[in-house]
């Protein structure tokens, strides 16, 4: 009797130490005002599903990843932390726990993620982040433009030769000036580098060696300048530059583009102008369909003291129950499927004239699995270098990325 | 060293002592330590989260021979800095000059001319993007007016310097400010006397002013130098080193290093060298001081 | 054409050359404050004007209306306050050891002390943050505050070259007076240099008032935040949007103009005292 008495309490006593003990963890991200009371309202939530759970938001406004990389170097280190594309600096180098083990063990069922994103956070066959906010890349249309070249609105069964002939329709001049676009886009990697992914080009091969310089990446990047000097129909970085330094998100409000490609966060700035007759749809394809997905996950540090509680706490806020604030807030889209194409999403008021919020789902299937690996920002700067050259005229197609393959072959040693 | 001191002499040093104890105490305490690692983590592959490993001179080795970008970082900073400290000086030496005399509203003007100084980076940058846009850019249309066909500045691999060079002009009014209160505190009988010799306005600041001021401008000369080797936000927020690094300097190439590819040990060494090249620079500069700085109480000894 | 005639050219040019250069390096803010009273459409158009076309003066009152910034305010003021505090007294008692007391090794000293200046703080910027962790500082002010009473280089250089100047017949009298050294310090140099002294004193305001990384990497709490990080709130953006121009410019006028009233305050201590000449010791 005593014995199991014994026994009994020493079980309590061991549940309590495992659970019952309080758990604080600190989360970090970055983002604005709107971004931290997203954040805050989930950690309530966690904390109403877990007790015994406080999740302490650390909102950090610029400067995200030195502040972050200095708390981890002076030993500091935030417990849970929003990453991007940067993730697999941290994990490569220890600092991230690897999901694999956890995500098995409670039987957490990743198909409520897209696989490109999986693909995204995961490093050499371990997973480093579960996927939380995802808004693909997406096409933002003027209707009114469309309508009066009698045009058919985008879709994702366009290939170029679709969109550069709608391009060309759509673009109006007099004389030699261009005063309205039929498409914009930029220097920004998530332009050119979807289109890279649509003629089927890669940066890496599947052994991590830098396969720049192929046909179908020269073909893309070639392509993606010719709607700039060839055909007319984009604007160039001095176009650009002249108009104020604007970018095509700007362009477009401006309502002198008839496309542009960017993000989730353009419905919020179209708010702004009301005037403006437009909608969204999924990207295109040539080869494949492909598109990137702009978004951030959530990791957990390996100094973290309170890894069960930390799973815990990231498992439940990529639930769909932990996502609804993302929505309810209209902050972003979130990662959870479920969520996503869910009329919680759908026939949220986004904006203020009916918008195809399925642009979103629809793309979910084409997020491209873009070269997260440790060196991300060296390959960015080493494209970014050449690319200024090839996108001003200076250097063709083919020096420009014989010269990033040289570089990320020197880079990636 | 190892020569005697007399008493009075003993005690004038230990006042000195006393006097930079609490820069001495703060320097050994908060600057020593981190200034010793960072030049311990130059002889190491440190990646800033995992124990570095020594890896010899082979940070410095790669620096010099295999660094593409490295080489170009040094000229630009070169270019920049040795350009716009001494034209900012200029300008602010005439400035100043312009400033010193009785006139109304000069608490306005001078006011005006230190604003731009007090403009937070990231809103000074934005407005110099628009200013210095290709064809519509307020500086390019002023070119225009004499019929000059400008740049496109920041797009532009041999004008993007120059376009820092042009912006870095604005802050002019961080020099004139000393400058200013050093003419302030020239003594009027200086310029009585020469009056009375025949000496002009234009004679009496070229053989007073200056002289007088020459502390000061020595004091501007070696902060600017100090300043401009390591320039950084405008660079960092403005063309963040391109086109295709043509306006790349030493501090954002070793920012880029530190906390974008994770290689603390690498930009370590860049930063080492770049202590080194400064602190060549600003003893040759003071080694040439005795020529052309006058110390009123040191000609007086 | 001496005389009258040529002294009213002679000012004339020289208003002239003020009123250019003054508008010329006035551009800036003129735009700054164009774009801050642009309204949300323009601002997400970017269409912006040199000179204000909208007058959206709400702008600034949903800025500074945010009940947060009394907070970043204190903050902000208390930090730069003790580093006023700190870097004058400090930087003009190690500047005097520096300028007028002779010791063996004393440039060696100056040249350590100019050389601190001269490693980048990107790349100190961790170790320093690993000692201040250390001694347990972090997400407090004392890692903004306490290095100021240490004296910053650039101070004590500048205070030295002014000490310089001073004529050694005045130190020459007050050693005849019977005046140790630090009674100089005390009696001649700190009320000769009291328009250096507020010439520092705005320079360390300037500085902490807009200095942006530090507290960023100290400061956790967002009620320890400073102004200068609280208002990056107000203009931050996730993804890949385009910052709200109007409020950024808006936000960016109330760290200036603070800064700005300082300077024009404190120029008349500066400039209307003529201090190093002979007779402002005898007065």
């Amino acid at each position: 009797m005593k014995k199991w008495i014994v026994a009994s309490l020493v079980l309590v006593f061991l549940l309590t130490l495992t659970f019952a003990e309080p758990v604080k963890l600190v989360l970090t991200h970055w983002g604005n005002d709107l971004d931290n009371k997203v954040y805050n309202e989930r950690a309530k939530l966690l904390h109403e599903k877990y007790p015994d759970i406080t999740l302490e938001i650390m909102h950090i406004p610029g400067d995200y990843s030195q502040k972050v990389q200095t708390m981890i170097a002076g030993g500091m280190a935030p417990d849970i932390l929003q990453l991007a594309e940067d993730m697999h600096a941290y994990s490569s180098k220890g600092q991230l726990l690897g999901l694999n083990a956890m995500v098995s063990e409670h039987g957490l069922d990743l198909s409520r993620f897209s696989a490109g994103l999986l693909g995204q956070y995961s490093y050499k066959g371990e997973l480093y982040g579960l996927p939380d906010r995802s808004g693909a890349m997406i096409v933002y249309y003027n209707k009114d433009f469309f309508d009066e070249a009698g045009l058919a609105y985008p879709d994702k069964s366009w290939k170029w030769a679709d969109l550069l002939s709608a391009a060309q329709k759509l673009t109006v001049r007099e004389g030699e000036l261009v005063t309205r676009y039929g498409f914009a886009a930029g220097d920004w990697w998530p332009w050119w580098m979807s289109f890279m992914a649509q003629n089927g080009g890669k940066i890496l091969d599947e052994n991590g060696e830098p396969v720049v310089n192929t046909p179908e990446n020269i073909e893309a990047i070639q392509f993606y300048n010719d709607l700039v000097y060839k055909y007319g129909v984009a604007p160039s970085r001095v176009d650009f530059a002249n108009m104020g330094n604007i970018g095509p998100d700007q362009l477009f409000a401006q309502g002198k583009t008839a496309m542009e490609i960017t993000g989730m966060w353009n419905i919020g700035s179209l708010q702004n102008v009301p005037e403006l007759n437009w909608d969204i749809a999924p990207l295109w394809g040539e080869k494949v369909n492909a598109t990137v997905a702009f978004g951030s996950g959530l990791s957990i540090s390996s100094a973290c003291k309170n890894k069960e509680a930390a799973f815990l706490a990231i498992e439940f806020l990529t639930s769909f129950d932990g996502q609804l604030p993302i929505v309810d807030n209209l902050q972003d889209a979130p990662a959870n499927l479920e969520l996503l194409n869910s009329p919680l999403f759908l026939d949220a008021p986004w904006s203020a004239n009916p918008i195809n919020m399925n642009a979103f789902g629809d793309s979910a299937d084409m997020i491209m699995d873009i070269p997260t690996v440790p060196e991300w920002n060296e390959i960015l700067k080493a494209f970014g270098d050449y690319l200024s050259e090839v996108f001003m005229e200076n250097m063709s197609v083919e020096e420009g990325l014989e010269n990033i393959q040289e570089e990320l072959e020197f880079v990636l040693f | 060293m190892g020569r005697r001191l007399s008493g009075s002499r003993r005690k004038e040093a230990l006042a000195f002592y006393l006097c930079i104890a609490p820069w001495l105490f703060g320097f050994l305490v908060f600057t020593l330590g981190p200034m010793a690692f960072s030049l311990y983590f130059s002889f190491t592959d440190w990646n800033m989260f995992q124990k570095p490993n020594f890896v010899g001179f082979k940070n410095y080795v790669r620096l010099f021979t295999r660094d593409r970008i490295f080489p170009k970082a040094l000229w630009n900073t070169f270019f920049y800095a040795g350009i716009s400290v001494p034209l900012s000086l200029f300008l602010a030496t005439l400035l100043s000059g312009l400033l010193n005399r009785k006139l109304r509203g000069l608490r306005i003007f001078r006011t005006i001319f230190y604003l731009p100084a007090l403009i937070p980076a990231a809103a000074m940058s934005m407005v110099f993007i628009w200013m210095l846009a290709p064809d519509t850019g307020l500086i390019n249309r002023f070119l225009g007016v004499f019929g000059v066909d400008g740049p496109a500045w920041l797009l532009d691999r041999n004008a993007v310097k120059p376009a820092l060079i042009i912006m870095s002009l604005w802050g002019v009014g961080n020099n004139i400010l000393l400058l200013l209160a050093g003419m302030q505190g020239i003594p009027q009988q200086l310029y009585e006397a020469a009056r009375l010799d025949g000496a002009g306005r234009r004679q009496a600041f070229l053989h007073i002013t200056i002289p007088m001021i020459s502390p000061i401008l020595f004091f501007n000369l070696v902060m600017g130098m100090i300043g401009g080797l390591q320039t950084f936000t405008q660079v960092y927020i403005m063309t963040d080193g391109g086109p295709n690094n043509a306006s790349m300097m030493m501090v954002p190439y070793l920012f880029h290093h530190a906390f974008d590819s994770y290689r603390m040990g690498y930009a370590s060494s860049i930063a080492w060298v770049l202590f080194l090249i400064i602190l060549g620079m600003t003893l040759l500069v003071f080694r040439s001081s005795s020529l052309w700085v006058f110390y009123e109480s040191e000609v007086r000894r | 054409m001496t005389g009258r005639a040529g002294k009213l050219l002679d000012k004339s040019v020289s208003y002239g050359l003020l009123l250019v250069l003054s508008a010329v390096l006035v551009l800036p803010f003129i735009f700054m404050i164009s774009i801050a009273l642009a309204s949300d459409a323009t601002s997400t158009k970017m269409t912006f004007s040199l000179l204000p076309k909208e007058w959206n003066f709400s702008n600034f009152l949903r800025v500074y209306r945010d009940p947060r910034l009394g907070i970043w305010l204190k903050n902000s003021l208390l930090i730069t306050g003790f580093a006023i505090l700190g870097q004058v007294f400090s930087s003009s008692l190690v500047a005097y050891g520096f300028a007028r007391l002779r010791a063996p090794g004393k440039n060696v000293w100056f040249m350590i002390l100019l050389s601190t200046m001269m490693i980048p703080t990107q790349i100190t910027l961790i170790p320093q943050f690993v000692l201040f962790s250390k001694l347990g500082w972090v997400n407090t002010f004392l890692p903004l505050i306490v290095p100021n009473f240490f004296g910053h280089p650039f101070n004590v250089f500048l205070m030295r070259q002014f000490i310089t100047q001073v004529p050694s017949s005045l130190y020459d009298a007050a050693r005849i007076d019977g005046l140790g050294y630090f009674g100089i310090y005390r009696r001649i140099i700190l009320p000769l240099m009291k328009p250096i002294l507020i010439a520092i004193g705005i320079f360390t305001f300037n500085s902490n008032w807009a200095m942006f990384l530090e507290p960023l990497i100290y400061l956790n709490d967002p009620e320890k935040m400073t102004l200068s990080l609280g208002v990056r709130i107000l203009t931050e953006t996730s993804g890949g949007a385009a910052p709200p121009w109007n409020t950024v410019m808006v936000t960016s006028m109330l760290l200036t103009v603070p800064m700005l009233v300082v300077f024009f305050i404190g120029q008349r201590y500066i400039f209307e005292i003529n201090f190093s000449s002979g007779s402002a010791s005898i007065k």
